[in-house]
């Protein structure tokens, strides 16, 4: 994703690349605060009423189930749907318009590719948070976090400069792997420490 | 359970949300 809004890419089409940027980052956000908030708010009526200690370990309990998917235990993945955006918006339409529609889906966790099962007990939190205002705050924070690495690509106006941007992109694919594994864990602490605390 | 107890809960789970937002979001960065 990142090679496909860059300042080259943008030039060649014509396009302004922090218009573009400008869009996906609201698109990713504003998908991450209507999926948030409105799991937050069908949440409520159910969760709401629950001890939020109890809401603190079914989220543990869904970190660890999906961090046993993330690292293949058992044989099973991590579900997910194989859809991804359409190349074909970038040729068809003003930058601006298909930089929001990629933040939209993108920003909406689960409508592309899901790689970390992270991204599903994300939206679970935020269906147990007990509100649509938290929900929206948890929303944001995802889609803002889905988005924002596209900005590590402002500086590619040449060629080599996209090749490099992909050589450090694999280079970090396994250590921004174990680095979620490693968030998983401490939330697992946290969490529970939590719900043991309280 | 007085309001304190319930809201100190409350922020840790919005907490964990959050870290967890933040781990998704960038993570993602890697799909194809």
């Amino acid at each position: 994703m990142l090679g496909s809004i860059t300042p080259l890419g943008e030039r060649g089409r014509g396009s302004r690349w922090w218009v573009t940027v400008t869009a996906y980052v609201l698109g990713s956000t504003v998908a991450g605060v209507a999926v948030g908030s409105g799991l937050g708010f069908v949440g409520s009526s159910v969760a709401g009423h629950e001890p939020v200690t109890a809401r603190l370990v079914v989220v543990s309990l869904g970190v660890i189930a999906g961090l046993l998917l993330d690292v293949g235990s058992f044989g099973l993945r991590v579900p997910t749907v194989r859809r991804q955006v359409d190349e074909g918006w970038r040729a068809g339409y003003r930058g601006w318009v298909w930089g929001f529609g990629y933040g939209i889906q993108l920003g909406a966790g689960v409508v592309t590719v899901v790689t970390t099962s992270t991204v599903y007990v994300t939206w679970l939190a935020a269906a147990l948070s007990g509100s649509a205002v938290a929900g929206a705050v948890i929303g944001a924070t995802f889609g803002l976090a889905r988005a924002i690495p596209v900005l590590s690509v402002a500086g590619v106006r040449r060629p080599d400069q996209l090749l490099y941007v992909d050589a450090v992109l694999v280079r970090w694919a396994a250590p921004a792997r174990r680095a979620t594994y490693g968030v998983g864990a401490i939330v697992v602490c946290l969490a529970l420490l939590g719900a043991a605390r309280w | 359970m007085s309001p304190g107890m319930g809201s100190a809960t409350t922020q840790t789970l919005v907490v964990v949300a959050v870290a967890l937002a933040v781990a998704a979001g960038l993570r993602s960065t890697w799909s194809p």
